[in-house]
């Protein structure tokens, strides 16, 4: 049952910082965390005794249930006591689908512990390894839950030493991958599971019991014990295992003894995380998460309370104590704000309270200019905030698709739901088609925009059109193209530009978030010549990154009022890098070097409207110089079938542009990892089927872009061109050099 | 071929007779309306004479302006080369073979030095204070262009941002400058400045007071402009300074 308990018990425990724990479950898809957290919820949620009745699933919108799968983030506190002492421990919902790991990341960025759902079967999938990356990356430490073991027995039968056999090979292959993904040596080997610990327990989630091997041998429980109660199908005996070995008990066990407390996690997290002045006030409140420091809450999500329709802001609070009625600075927007409201999550449920301190999470009203992945201080101390590095993003959105309400009259409200929508994901991209008024949609993969659409008209009550799906494409250069001058309409100010492709490594530099904008330019040059071979002048002389890596490079000496037109030369170049030459599409992984400039002396003559048309067609013509092409999208498939089929399946890739990566036989059941194109994926899930009898069941993720092969590359553009109204062929360097 | 370039000055009555004379003479006339303000308009003053005056847009003096036309006078308010810059179109011409007249006019930068009363050997570069865009500010280059003037002793024009929807005031660049320099750790407020508000119209205003005070008062509508003294005066420019001072319209 939940446990009930009032308000102000919580907020006592809450204050006591090492009674506090941060947590989230995470998993490939299927694997079972959403029972896992079911569960906790349903044995240790926290409910306030006013709201005694039956417990809320962690899964509220129908959109999740009907899809089996949890779309939406959404925070518990839970309540568990071990060795006679309370703890609230705030579980934190990460999505399960890789098409939202904008999502995952930025929820793990407030936890410190996570648990690891594997399915005993299935093993370790691509998204356990895409979801452990991500954690480990964000200095997130993970423990190891064996879920479905119960399948082991009655599905494949296995004896009892087979079982053992399985358990040790799934907790190799997690820690092996520990060891490549952690950041760190140091982590990788202090996180490193040892099952004799108690760092990995085992059971099924469905029959909500789990066990570790310390607590087996403290409660004298065999491992034959549960392979014989499933293998006689004994109910008795599986609801004894609850009794002995529930799996909130065990876990919450697990999670307090081996997830370090917010002020431990921050001693490391913070100087890895946070980009600031560690030796600063604020630096230093936030490594000690110092209640009585400056206050800084990192919001990891926002969303439109259904009832009150006001934006409700949730995030952790990294140093001092959030009160109603505080002026705080938005980093990144670069606003202030006044808390409203504060509250803590009870269930499902908010409850308002005077004040949250350091190391737990909050709920907070009145933060209307946040966007998820915001850094919230006191306004007091708005000169040293820094924010948390941007959150980089595996992901980008890649399918479009444009969407019109059945009833013109609806356009408001549907207006007003695709701007909730995109408040809520910020993965999710509403734009309007200038030209036709369209109202467009991307997202990261067409189940993505499905269940936004799927949410338009079950929270929305919105009927819409929705067009085919668009892909969205990338422009890029295959070689450095020539130097170009770019003139200003009044021809008193040029620009010597030339565009040239960016290196691999540092499109994952840019990637992984070792590199940034707003880092430290020093910092930046260091890394820039250590881990890409970047010569010292070039390094120090980045102006921006954007967020499809392009960088913009200065390499000027001497020009006169340069610096006084740095914001103006990037807002053109921000421009062109928005729809590149070919067919408009965002240009993607290029660096822009700026050679030289004459700029005239009157900010009269140099404007916007005199300097956006001199650095785009400078960048345009150098780029039709350069072997421009397009990149298109490629999602990554994970393929189970029967072995007989594998054949059938590779035919089905190999005829749509598909490359298979590893096929892994396993007796009788084949895993089959291929990448293919986005653009032949929308009739897959029918062909698959068709050559399979129905029985291959696969995951996809993005995989990343390659060059459209070029014998499709004209065609490929025309057809672009003419969907946007433009005439079918590219423009050519020439037409921007006579401008 | 003949392309002739011909400034207008501050009002109709200072068109000179050469001026008229071009006007007159030339197959077609354009007359460039986006440059300035022009009491009574400088397309009606031009229209006295030429009916068949046409405006030139911006568009047209960015692009190829001079293309199948070899007969064509343009006239600008104030003087071709001083505040606006025609000095392409000029170079265009002669490269493509034009008899190219330019015929010079009282332009507002020579009336501002005149009138200001101070040295006209001790002034520095002219800037422009132009309202923020797309996100951008750009009073910063106003703010270096006085400190860089201020460090040889000279003194300041600023000019206003015009434009078709909106022409800046002097208490709009006022206050704009003062943010500036408070941006800058260096604050201006009680700087020295000389509002002109519509230079050689009937209802001119000219008037010396503090930033702070031009921030806050009211001069009518544009075109107006700023003259920053240079931090050391002369006796004599001091004495001109304290009539400017008292001076109310």
């Amino acid at each position: 049952m939940p446990k009930y308990k009032h308000v102000e018990d919580i907020l006592r425990i809450m204050r006591n910082i090492e009674q506090v724990r941060n947590i989230g479950i995470i998993a490939h898809v299927d694997h079972g965390k959403t029972t896992t957290s079911d569960a906790l919820l349903a044995h240790a949620g926290i409910l306030s005794p006013k709201l005694a009745g039956e417990a809320r699933a962690l899964d509220y919108l129908d959109v999740e249930q009907q899809r089996g799968i949890t779309v939406k983030a959404a925070n518990v506190s839970l309540y568990h006591e071990y060795k006679g002492k309370p703890y609230v421990i705030n579980l934190i919902d990460t999505p399960g689908h890789v098409d939202f790991s904008g999502k995952v990341t930025r929820s793990l960025r407030v936890l410190d512990g996570a648990i690891l759902v594997v399915d005993a079967v299935e093993g370790v999938m691509t998204q356990t390894e895409t979801v452990l990356r991500q954690a480990l990356e964000e200095y997130v430490r993970p423990l190891l839950f064996i879920n479905k073991v119960d399948r082991l027995i009655k599905e494949l039968k296995l004896s009892p030493q087979e079982v053992q056999q399985r358990i040790v090979q799934i907790i190799k292959e997690v820690n092996e991958r520990i060891l490549t993904f952690a950041p760190d040596k140091e982590f990788a080997k202090k996180w490193l599971l040892d099952p004799a610990k108690g760092h990995v327990a085992l059971g099924s989630a469905k029959d909500k019991w789990g066990i570790t091997i310390p607590m087996a041998e403290e409660k004298g429980i065999k491992f034959s014990y549960f392979v014989e109660a499933y293998a006689k199908g004994d109910k008795a005996a599986i609801e004894e295992l609850f009794k002995k070995a529930p799996l909130h008990e065990t876990l919450l066990d697990m999670v307090v003894r081996w997830v370090p407390n917010p002020r431990e996690a921050q001693k490391y997290r913070v100087p890895r995380l946070w980009k600031g002045d560690i030796n600063s006030e604020l630096g230093k409140a936030m490594v000690n998460a110092d209640p009585d420091g400056p206050l800084v809450v990192f919001i990891n999500d926002m969303r439109l309370d259904p009832h009150t329709k006001r934006l409700v802001a949730t995030g952790r609070v990294w140093a001092g104590t959030a009160t109603a009625g505080k002026e705080v600075w938005l980093v990144n927007a670069q606003k202030p704000n006044k808390i409203l409201q504060v509250s803590i999550y009870m269930g499902p449920d908010r409850e308002i309270v005077d004040y949250v301190t350091a190391g737990n999470i909050v709920a907070m009203l009145g933060l209307d200019d946040a966007r998820a992945g915001e850094t919230v201080v006191d306004i007091k101390y708005k000169d040293q905030a820094a924010p948390f590095e941007q959150l980089h993003y595996v992901s980008e959105p890649v399918v479009t698709v444009a969407i019109e309400p059945k009833n013109p009259r609806d356009l408001p409200k549907l207006i007003e739901a695709l701007r909730t929508l995109s408040i809520e994901d910020p993965n999710l991209k509403v734009t309007i088609n200038q030209e036709t008024g369209e109202y467009l949609l991307s997202g990261m993969g067409m189940l993505h925009i499905e269940i936004a659409l799927t949410q338009l008209k079950e929270v929305y009550g919105l009927e819409v059109k929705v067009s085919p799906p668009v892909i969205t494409y990338r422009e890029t250069v295959r070689s450095p193209g020539e130097k170009v001058e770019g003139k200003s309409p009044n021809k008193h100010n040029k620009l010597y530009i030339t565009v040239e492709p960016l290196e691999k490594e540092v499109i994952e530099l840019i990637q992984k978030g070792e590199i940034s904008e707003d880092q430290d330019p020093k910092q930046r040059a260091k890394i820039l010549r250590e881990k890409a071979g970047w010569d010292a002048e070039t390094a120090r002389r980045i102006w921006a990154i954007d967020e499809n890596y392009n960088i913009f490079i200065d390499k000027t000496v001497g020009v006169q009022h340069l610096r006084e037109v740095k914001d103006t030369i990037l807002g053109g170049w921000r421009i062109a890098m928005k729809e590149g030459p070919l067919a408009k599409e965002p240009v993607r992984g290029v660096k822009v070097i700026l050679w030289d400039a004459v700029i005239h002396e009157d900010p009269a003559h140099r404007g916007p409207a005199q300097i956006y048309p001199a650095v785009r067609n400078a960048v345009y013509a150098s780029m039709l110089t350069d072997r421009p092409t397009l990149l298109e999208p490629l999602q990554k498939l994970d393929i189970r079938v029967p072995s007989e089929y594998i054949g059938a399946v590779m035919g089905v890739i190999n005829k749509h542009r598909g490359k298979i990566l590893e096929v892994n036989d396993m007796g009788g059941q084949a895993r089959i990892i291929a990448v293919i194109p986005v653009a032949e994926s929308f009739d897959l899930p029918m062909e698959l089927r068709s050559v399979t009898a129905g029985r291959a069941f696969w995951g996809t993720e993005f995989y990343g872009w390659a060059p459209v092969p070029d014998q499709l590359l004209p065609e490929l553009i025309a057809k672009i061109r003419q969907r946007k109204g433009l005439p079918p062929n590219p423009p050519k360097a020439e037409d921007f050099l006579s401008l | 071929m003949r392309f002739s370039l011909v400034g207008a000055g501050l009002r109709c009555e200072q068109v000179t007779e050469e001026a008229w004379e071009e006007i007159r003479k030339r197959k077609e006339v354009f007359v460039d309306v986006y440059t300035s303000l022009y009491p009574g308009g400088l397309l009606n003053c031009v229209k006295k004479v030429r009916e068949d005056a046409k405006e030139a847009h911006r568009d047209l003096l960015e692009g190829d302006f001079l293309k199948g036309r070899n007969d064509v006078a343009l006239v600008v308010p104030g003087d071709p080369f001083a505040a606006t810059t025609h000095v392409s179109l000029y170079v265009e011409a002669r490269k493509r073979g034009y008899d190219v007249k330019l015929i010079p006019g009282i332009s507002a930068l020579q009336v501002a030095r005149t009138k200001s009363g101070l040295s006209q050997y001790r002034f520095g570069r002219v800037v422009t204070m132009m309202y923020p865009r797309e996100g951008i500010s750009f009073s910063e280059s106003v703010y270096y262009a006085i400190k860089d003037n201020d460090s040889l002793n000279l003194h300041t024009i600023v000019l206003l941002e015009t434009g078709y929807d909106r022409s800046m005031t002097a208490p709009e660049a006022a206050k704009l400058l003062i943010e500036e320099a408070r941006r800058k750790g260096d604050p201006m407020d009680d700087r020295m400045v000389i509002v002109m508000a519509r230079l050689c119209w009937d209802n001119e205003i000219i008037e010396a007071m503090t930033l702070k005070e031009a921030s806050e008062g009211d001069f009518g509508p544009p075109p107006h402009l700023m003259v920053i003294p240079s931090p050391k005066l002369h006796p004599m420019e001091e004495e001109f300074l304290e009539t400017l001072k008292s001076s109310k319209p």
